[in-house]
């Protein structure tokens, strides 16, 4: 087998698609919702399958008041790839490089870091489809989340603070189940998974989280595909040297819209969307704001010789 | 499949810069002994003229809050700023163990607190219990002395140059854990303070003027049976560690 040179000199940053989460934050309310589920394409994916996908998610969130008020923007590109084993058990990677900025409007302070943050890897294993061409499936996921984050230094040489830093650095293993519903124009899937955390750097312990997320999409015609959706997470308060945040944890609910579009022979698909907090019983004094994103996924072509 | 090691190259090298960091306005704290009780050292003469040789001296002073200079400023202060800390309570109040008998510069670190913008006038500071883990007998003590007391002691101007030596002179030595609820002291500053984005950083300076606990303070009342006598002497004694307490002018 080999790969199609055009078409993965054309996709120049490692894709990802069925499998792959995007990845965590440090914060509690970040990663709302499980993005493992299949856009367009969500069909059983055949053995030997290469995809490869880059998403941009663009984020911010306060937590709170008075002089403690502080202020996060945060732009996270992930880059992954995904490879299907079998017809039923898919892997994949997940790299995220992060952008953050924080500002304390009270004091006036602010800091910025980039780099590298914590790697994904997943694995989605199909355990029941009711036929050959499934109306139905369903499955699990387990994974891991490990501790590539770069900490972040400022000029004195020092870490800067865990709040600006890429990822907590926390290792997290995690593992949920899936269901699909496929009826073209409509599909439909829910999936459920839990993040065990460990301890993160600079004494910051991240809270366990729980994440539902709950989709539908139509298409239109063979090209264009709505969707629409609510993606969930509980998560328990954050420590920081045993010392619990009162501004962490909690439930939070977003409602996500969006549009998918495939090209190239359904080889290359691009997904705009949207979240927007709907709902939310969050710890202390806590805002998530609105999340932006887009992402591109290509399957590469792997042909006999 | 053979790019996706120079991929792999390309994604690690778009690594990380160092960042940037803008602190934000905050004051900084240091206690010291002040001028004249670092120079008697750890002895001295109360304002009876009695002589105190202190052994040993422990307490615990937390600055809390730098007040901003009109009245309704800081009473929106206190109602919207209780706690003037950074994000998520992972900052801890800071907190200096001060040691005035021990040797050497007579310097403490008390942290740092963070301000907005605005002109501030005053320095809250609060004398805190002892930590649980300084000794078994001193678990909730705001206040641990050691002093030598000498009843029969002069003035200083009728001691000689050499000091008589304590065993030439009656004296009792006492060890005195002094337990009280905190106590907050609102101490002014020099002059009124403007911080600004210009102007982010304070540097406060508390002097204290040990040699002052003792004024008015008969010590053998301090380990008096009597409780009525004791809590007397006690509540003068903390009286006096309040009031010995001062921000130093540290213009240039």
């Amino acid at each position: 087998m080999t790969l199609s040179c055009a078409r993965l000199a054309a996709a120049v940053a490692a894709l990802a698609l069925a499998g792959i989460p995007a990845a965590a934050m440090a914060c509690s309310t970040c990663k709302c919702g499980d993005y493992t589920i299949t856009l367009m394409g969500a069909e059983k994916p055949f053995q030997g399958r290469l995809r490869g996908s880059v998403e941009y998610v663009s984020r911010s969130e306060m937590q709170g008041s008075g002089i403690a008020r502080r202020e996060t923007d945060e732009q996270r590109t992930l880059v992954g790839l995904a490879y299907s084993v079998t017809p039923s058990l898919t892997i994949a990677a997940q790299l995220p490089f992060v952008q953050k900025r924080i500002t304390d409007p009270a004091t006036l302070g602010e800091a910025e870091a980039r780099g590298l943050g914590d790697m994904d890897l997943t694995g989605r294993l199909v355990l029941y489809q009711d036929r050959a061409f499934p109306r139905h499936m369903a499955g699990l996921r387990l994974g891991i989340r490990l501790p590539t984050a770069e900490e972040v230094t400022g000029p004195g040489g020092g870490p800067l603070d865990i709040d600006v830093q890429p990822d907590a650095g926390a290792t997290a293993p995690n593992a949920g189940a899936w269901y699909g519903y496929y009826r073209f124009p409509w599909f439909a899937s829910v999936s459920a998974t839990y993040f065990w955390y460990g301890d993160g750097r600079q004494g910051f312990e991240p809270g366990d989280a729980t994440l539902l997320s709950l989709l539908s999409q139509r298409a239109i015609g063979q090209t264009f595909a709505l969707q629409l959706g609510v993606d969930a997470r509980y998560a328990r308060p954050n420590s920081f040297s045993g010392v619990t945040d009162p501004d962490s944890g909690g439930t939070l609910a977003m409602a996500y819209a969006g549009v998918a579009a495939r090209f190239l022979s359904d080889e290359l698909l691009i997904n705009v969307g949207i979240q927007e907090p709907v709902l939310d019983n969050l710890n202390g004094v806590q805002e998530e704001g609105t999340t932006w994103r887009a992402g591109v996924t290509y399957d590469f072509s792997l042909t006999e010789d | 499949m053979r790019y996706l090691p120079l991929m792999a190259t390309v994604l690690l090298c778009a690594c990380t810069e160092a960042g940037t960091v803008t602190p934000g306005i905050h004051a900084e704290i240091r206690a010291i002994a002040s001028p004249a009780a670092a120079e008697h050292g750890r002895t001295f003469y109360t304002a009876e003229d009695k002589r105190i040789d202190l052994l040993n001296g422990l307490l615990v002073l937390s600055p809390v809050a730098v007040t901003p200079c009109d009245t309704l400023s800081a009473t929106l202060w206190d109602l919207l700023m209780p706690a003037a800390y950074a994000h998520g309570g992972h900052v801890e109040a800071p907190r200096g163990v001060i040691d005035v008998s021990a040797a050497g510069e007579l310097s403490w670190d008390l942290g740092a607190i963070p301000l907005s913008a605005g002109k501030y006038c005053f320095l809250d500071v609060e004398v805190w219990p002892l930590p649980s883990d300084i000794g078994p007998d001193l678990s909730g003590a705001s206040l641990y002395l050691a002093p030598c007391w000498y009843p029969d002691s002069g003035t200083v101007a009728d001691v000689p140059d050499a000091d008589p030596q304590p065993d030439e002179v009656a004296h009792t030595c006492y060890q005195l854990p002094v337990r009280s609820q905190a106590r907050k002291v609102s101490l002014d500053l020099p002059s009124p303070v403007e911080l600004d984005s210009g102007s982010r950083t304070l540097h406060l300076t508390v002097a204290v003027q040990y040699e002052r606990w003792f004024d008015g303070v008969n010590v053998p009342d301090l380990a008096s049976d009597n409780a009525v006598l004791r809590a007397a002497a006690e509540a003068k004694l903390l009286d006096n560690v309040a009031a010995s307490l001062a921000v130093l002018d540290d213009s240039p």
